[in-house]
């Protein structure tokens, strides 16, 4: 609960303050990408690569991957990526991906996020059940490792066209 | 506000159950997928946290709205499936006419499509789909008819997503004249019917009126349908584009298109207008069509009679005095041993009726009548015999009752069992005798 209040207060106060955060600027660099995952055959040997998702259809898989730039000359910390998953997609489960991160994520809207195996979800006649990928509305990278200058981050997840 | 307001619209969902609202079609063709993510850090070890929204290409201006978002559309899965809902082949008679074969088709692209029908007579061969069954003759092509829930036509029109329509083939039978022992077309005899749908464009928006809309020739992944070019389209993320994914069908050359012209199919046609069977002509998943067969069985009786005539006994060649009384007794013991009964005046001639049931249908209640020759008079009463050989003996229930005058013989009731390879053909066979005036 502590956490989520403090990212909370961390984005109004982040909004609020805009000039003094304008003083940061051009400091780091933030990239979202969207891939499909195609197996190619090359000299007869099949292979799996990422290109860009272009022809995407209900089932399908998409890669989403967030690369995060030191292009300041002083570090960066405190590090905590947070990706809404897109409306008419399913978290796929198990996917998200990021060296040296913690990962999480919420079933709730962000309100409070875990482990997906220990979240559950309150169905409207105040029942609870297990919450299963579908239910998966964020994901969370906290990442444990403060940016240097001149470095480069990725995380990634995949989610499945509804 | 972006992000503010993405997560009230996120809330909002939450309420209203978050998981299972999709169509089984999937999200509907056109719909833009979008992905904005926040990173939060701190430039200073002390400093506030910064808030940083992705963009595609990169942002490094920290705030909210400063992003954007990473999107593609949902691209257009054209697929969809008929079946046939009759689990027999229908039964029919040879002249039968208006006779109902059934289908349904369910689209389940994600789009709302029209589709354009075809009814193929099928070849002669046979196919392992639905019935495992043999087609050995042809319904009246000329006759044949699609309707689409209940209204002929033969095209479907607005077909949603996951919705789904029954198509009916009605068909005419022939009615060759000539008994399947003569060659001729009869009881056991299959006629298969398919039906073929195309996938065509939902044209109401344009023009409104309930026509189908153009046929999709091909896909943007290098597929066409039959008659159509495969196009090689660019991938593009901001432009909705056609995938065929429907499966293939059995594979067994067609007939003849009996409904639409403007569908041409992958099922090839020999010169004489039938087809030939020999499996060249294929369905092949992702062409953008799809096709179901069901079919027709002639189930009837088909009866054949023999007659025969033999000479049996005369009151001056037989060395057996009496005249006969018993008609299914051989001439040795009718006459005697040895002797050569002749057609003179008084003779007694045995006529023997055979009637076998080539058909896979029982006959009830037949009737049989013979009108004697007028040289000559019909032995009335015990003498005239009837039996079965061969079959079932159950099978001829009731009796025959014997009606039988000087000149007519007449018998009724007469149950005929169906053609039966399990325990033998019945036979009915009558004898009786007539005198020579």
């Amino acid at each position: 609960m502590k956490k989520m209040n403090a990212s909370i207060k961390a984005m109004l106060f982040s909004v609020a303050m805009l000039p003094l955060a304008a003083l940061a600027e051009d400091k780091v660099v933030f990239k979202s990408e969207v891939f499909q995952e195609v197996t190619v055959t090359e000299d007869g040997k099949s292979a799996t690569k990422l290109v860009p998702a272009e022809k995407v259809l209900p089932g399908e898989e998409v890669v989403y991957i967030l690369s995060f730039s030191n292009e300041g000359d002083s570090e960066a910390r405190d590090l905590v990526i947070n990706n809404p998953i897109p409306e008419h997609t399913w978290y796929r489960q198990g996917s998200a991906f990021g060296a040296g991160t913690q990962i999480s994520v919420s079933v709730d809207g962000g309100k409070r996020y875990g482990n997906l195996i220990d979240l559950d979800v309150t169905l409207a006649n105040g029942e609870q059940r297990a919450a299963t990928f579908k239910d998966v509305s964020h994901v969370r990278w906290t990442v444990n490792y403060a940016l240097q200058p001149g470095k480069t981050g990725t995380v990634s997840y995949r989610a499945v066209v509804q | 506000m972006k992000l503010n307001f993405k997560k009230i619209a996120l809330g909002l969902v939450l309420t209203g159950g978050f998981a299972g609202s999709a169509l089984a079609a999937g999200t509907a063709a056109g719909t833009d997928v979008e992905n904005l993510a926040t990173l939060t850090f701190k430039a200073e070890p002390t400093g506030p946290d910064l808030v940083l929204e992705s963009s595609p290409t990169g942002n490094s201006t920290v705030g909210a709205s400063n992003g954007e978002s990473t999107d593609f559309v949902v691209d257009r899965k054209l697929d969809f499936e008929v079946v046939t809902t009759d689990t027999t082949l229908v039964s029919v008679l040879e002249g039968d006419t208006a006779q109902v074969t059934t289908f349904t088709l369910k689209n389940t692209s994600n789009d709302t499509l029209d589709f354009a029908l075809a009814a193929l007579n099928r070849a002669s061969g046979s196919m392992t789909d639905p019935y495992a069954a043999t087609d050995s003759f042809d319904v009246t092509t000329a006759t044949m008819s699609i309707a689409v829930g209940g209204s002929t036509q033969d095209y479907v029109d607005n077909l949603a997503p996951d919705a789904m329509v029954t198509i009916t083939i009605t068909s005419d039978i022939p009615d060759d004249g000539i008994t399947v022992a003569n060659g001729g077309v009869g009881s056991g005899d299959i006629a298969l019917v398919t039906l073929v749908a195309q996938v065509a464009e939902d044209d109401d928006g344009s023009g409104g009126a309930a026509t189908p809309g153009a046929l999709i020739a091909q896909d943007s992944s290098g597929n066409a349908a039959p008659g159509g070019t495969a196009a090689s389209v660019a991938d593009d993320p901001d432009a909705v584009q056609d995938v065929f994914a429907e499966d293939d069908v059995e594979g067994n050359a067609g007939s003849t298109i009996a409904a639409r012209a403007a569908v041409t199919h992958n099922f090839v046609a020999n010169g004489s207008g039938r087809f030939d069977g020999d499996g060249a002509g294929t369905d092949v998943a992702s062409n953008g069509q799809f096709a179901a067969t069901s079919g027709y069985i002639i189930e009837q009786p088909e009866l054949v009679v023999t007659k025969e005539s033999e000479t049996v006994w005369d009151a001056f060649s037989c060395s057996v005095a009496t005249e006969p009384t018993d008609s299914t007794a051989d001439v040795d013991t009718l006459c005697g041993v040895g002797t050569n009964p002749k057609a003179i005046p008084g003779a007694y001639v045995r006529y023997t009726l055979t009637i076998q049931n080539n058909g896979n249908t029982e006959v009830t209640g037949a009737s049989i009548a013979d009108t004697v020759d007028t040289d000559t008079l019909l032995v009335v009463g015990p003498p005239t015999s009837v039996v079965v050989e061969d079959g079932d003996e159950a099978a001829v229930d009731p009796i025959p009752t014997d009606g039988s005058s000087a000149t007519d013989l007449s018998l009724s009731g007469i149950t005929i069992a169906e053609k039966d390879a399990a325990d033998g053909d019945d036979v009915i066979v009558i004898t009786f005798f007539v005198t020579i005036k």
